[in-house]
């Protein structure tokens, strides 16, 4: 196996099960919620899920930023890995695996908010987007917290978290609404808007990622 | 025959120096003892030729292969670090020791499964704990697994004993002479617990604030380094034209370390006494304080 | 091959005496086989490099011979070689030793003969 393809592995492998408990946790407690709720088993099940996993989904991704560059990272560089192969796997498996937690939060989504239906379409490359974006933010966390201290780096983490978790909230109310001037700006324009959310998101998450590699490549490991 | 090669070595943090200008070759099937005292720059050097930091100024090859950056030249490469699980490393604290080895399983091309289990018995290590719950003398105990465990044509290690009480440390020095006569890998073990280590090492090198004072075979070292006391004025003659280490005085008297030529013989004289010193001695006059 | 390295010698030279030793004490036989250097290195937990130098003194002065591809044997005759050179040895290092001795100490050759019967 290459280094690349070492790396893969094992970044595939340490994402999944720690993503993979926290995730199994939550569909677990949404489960045993929406089953003592009463309602529609699957109804209630899917909007809870909808909710947590985003959320969650949402701060893994701003932590991932600067957890797995500051303590497993220095773990693969000890055991000889090329500190490229490493950064590139560590991207590619946070990604996969953030998406994919997008992927079926928003399928569950569909499922219970019939009238975001017909804006499947639209919607898709806006999360992708937004998926890139938080990874941004991350980054950005890693990035300021290496150079200025990490208090600053809680503190920024604590501000996009909110930020994102107050946008969350709101866009989804938006939307299940479906009404509104806002929400007829939004429909109105949607195709676009959400291909230029995902431009943008890829562009700035590519930038985060850019920045992040330019300041590990010739940094000091240290234990 | 396979090397590794140091050419000008130079490695600053910020401002202060630390190396200065390392040239060092290290040959296949060798086991070197790296010696220095503490903040002599081992760890610094040790992470350097692995590949693992860059160097400010130099480069680092592998059978003329670069090391920096380069999977083929790293995957010759093991160097076996000391675990300081801090506050600030919770993640890796975190982890439990066999998640840490499967880690390293993943990484090394020729990792030995059978010779890591073969170990976690003889080290008596409960896999299951996470690296922060462990005791030091426990995490020098995986980072020794991972070292040898790795088959790397060329491993480090970063002050193995640390913390393992004697009757550990006797297990390790057998067990790496074990893997070193079935393998033929190189080693370079830095310590400083010289002179249970000195039988191992076939070629010694001290290291002393930032330079490499000393590169030779232990056997012939010893042999060449004398403490010679007596009156003053014998000892002098007898250092008149060599290379003198600590001299130190009391009255009349004078006792110096003295290196002889390769074979050279100073018997004893009424005058003059001329005894051995052993590695660790030898050290600590010529990199001691007052040397 | 019991002893315990000390520190006064050479290790490589302690490891030729000690084959020696096991030579004249017949735990070694004429025309056997001497551990390998790896298993000497593993033994005493030093260098085979080390090892390999205390088993070629022995090969030099005869006392060890090697079977390619098999290892080291026994010569025969070795004990007697042994005993030939230690007792040269004896003379070098501590007959020309107790005379000098006894010269520094102002003491005569009958002085010194007398102090020998003493001690039979």
């Amino acid at each position: 196996m290459t280094g690349l393809e070492r790396n893969l592995k094992y970044w595939f492998f340490y994402i999944a099960k720690t993503m993979g408990l926290t995730y199994l946790m939550i569909i677990g407690i949404c489960a045993f919620m929406s089953f003592v709720d009463g309602g529609n088993f699957m109804e209630v099940f899917a909007k809870n899920v909808v909710m947590y996993l985003i959320m969650a989904s949402g701060m893994s991704i701003i932590a991932f930023g600067f957890t797995n560059i500051t303590t497993i990272f220095p773990v693969t560089v000890s055991f000889s890995s090329r500190r490229s192969s490493s950064l590139i796997a560590m991207n590619v498996a946070q990604h996969v695996f953030c998406l994919l937690s997008f992927a079926f939060a928003f399928a569950c989504a569909v499922y219970v908010y019939p009238n975001i239906r017909p804006y499947v379409g639209a919607c898709i490359p806006a999360i992708i987007g937004a998926t890139c974006l938080l990874f941004f933010m991350g980054n950005i966390v890693a990035f300021l917290s290496d150079r200025f201290g990490r208090t600053l780096g809680m503190v920024l983490y604590i501000v996009f978290v909110l930020a994102v978790s107050v946008g969350c909230v709101f866009g989804i109310a938006v939307l299940t609404r479906g009404e509104g001037a806002l929400f007829a700006a939004l429909v109105t324009n949607i195709n676009a808007l959400g291909v230029i959310v995902c431009a943008v998101g890829i562009l700035l998450d590519a930038l985060g990622i850019w920045l992040l590699a330019a300041g590990t490549k010739n940094k000091d490991i240290k234990f | 025959m396979s090397t590794l090669e140091c050419k000008g070595i130079v490695k600053k943090f910020g401002s202060n120096e630390v190396l200065h200008g390392i040239d060092l070759t290290l040959e296949q099937g060798k086991i070197y003892g790296l010696i220095g005292r503490n903040g002599a720059g081992k760890t610094t050097l040790l992470s350097i030729a692995s590949g693992q930091n860059p160097a400010t100024k130099g480069e680092i090859t592998v059978d003329n292969l670069k090391v920096w950056d380069n999977q083929d030249a790293l995957d010759k490469i093991c160097f076996s670090r000391e675990l300081n699980i801090t506050a600030g490393n919770q993640g890796v604290g975190g982890l439990k020791v066999k998640d840490y080895l499967k880690a390293a399983q993943t990484y090394f091309p020729n990792y030995d499964k059978a010779l890591e289990a073969r170990l976690i018995k003889e080290f008596e290590l409960d896999v299951k704990k996470r690296l922060s719950k462990l005791s030091k003398g426990m995490l020098s105990m995986v980072t020794i697994i991972v070292a040898l465990a790795s088959r790397a044509p060329y491993t480090f290690f970063d002050e193995p004993v640390a913390g393992l009480d004697v009757v550990a440390r006797e297990t390790f020095y057998k067990i790496a002479l074990e893997e070193f006569a079935e393998s033929g890998r190189t080693f370079v073990i830095s310590t400083h617990i010289i002179e249970e280590a000195a039988d191992i090492f076939e070629e010694v090198l001290f290291l002393d604030t930032g330079q490499i004072i000393l590169k030779e075979n232990t056997q012939e070292l010893v042999e060449r380094v004398v403490h010679v006391s007596g009156k003053e004025e014998d000892v002098d003659a007898i250092c008149e034209g060599r290379k003198v280490y600590h001299v130190e005085k009391i009255g009349r008297s004078k006792a110096a370390t003295v290196m002889l030529e390769p074979g050279e013989e100073l018997k004893n004289t009424p005058d003059v006494t001329v005894q051995p010193m052993n590695l660790q001695q030898i050290f600590v006059a010529m990199c001691g304080k007052e040397a | 091959m019991n002893e315990i390295l000390s520190k006064e010698k050479s290790i490589y030279i302690q490891i030729s005496e000690m084959i020696e030793n096991d030579i004249l004490r017949d735990i070694l036989l004429e025309e056997e086989k001497v551990p390998s250097t790896n298993d000497l290195a593993k033994i005493y937990t030093i260098n085979p490099a080390t090892a390999a130098k205390g088993v070629n003194i022995l090969v030099d002065s005869g006392v060890l011979y090697k079977k390619r591809g098999i290892g080291m044997f026994v010569s025969s005759g070795a004990k007697k070689l042994i005993m030939k050179r230690r007792k040269a040895e004896f003379y070098e290092n501590y007959v020309r030793a107790i005379v000098e001795e006894a010269k520094n100490l102002g003491m005569t050759k009958e002085d010194l003969i007398k102090m020998i019967e003493e001690a039979e």
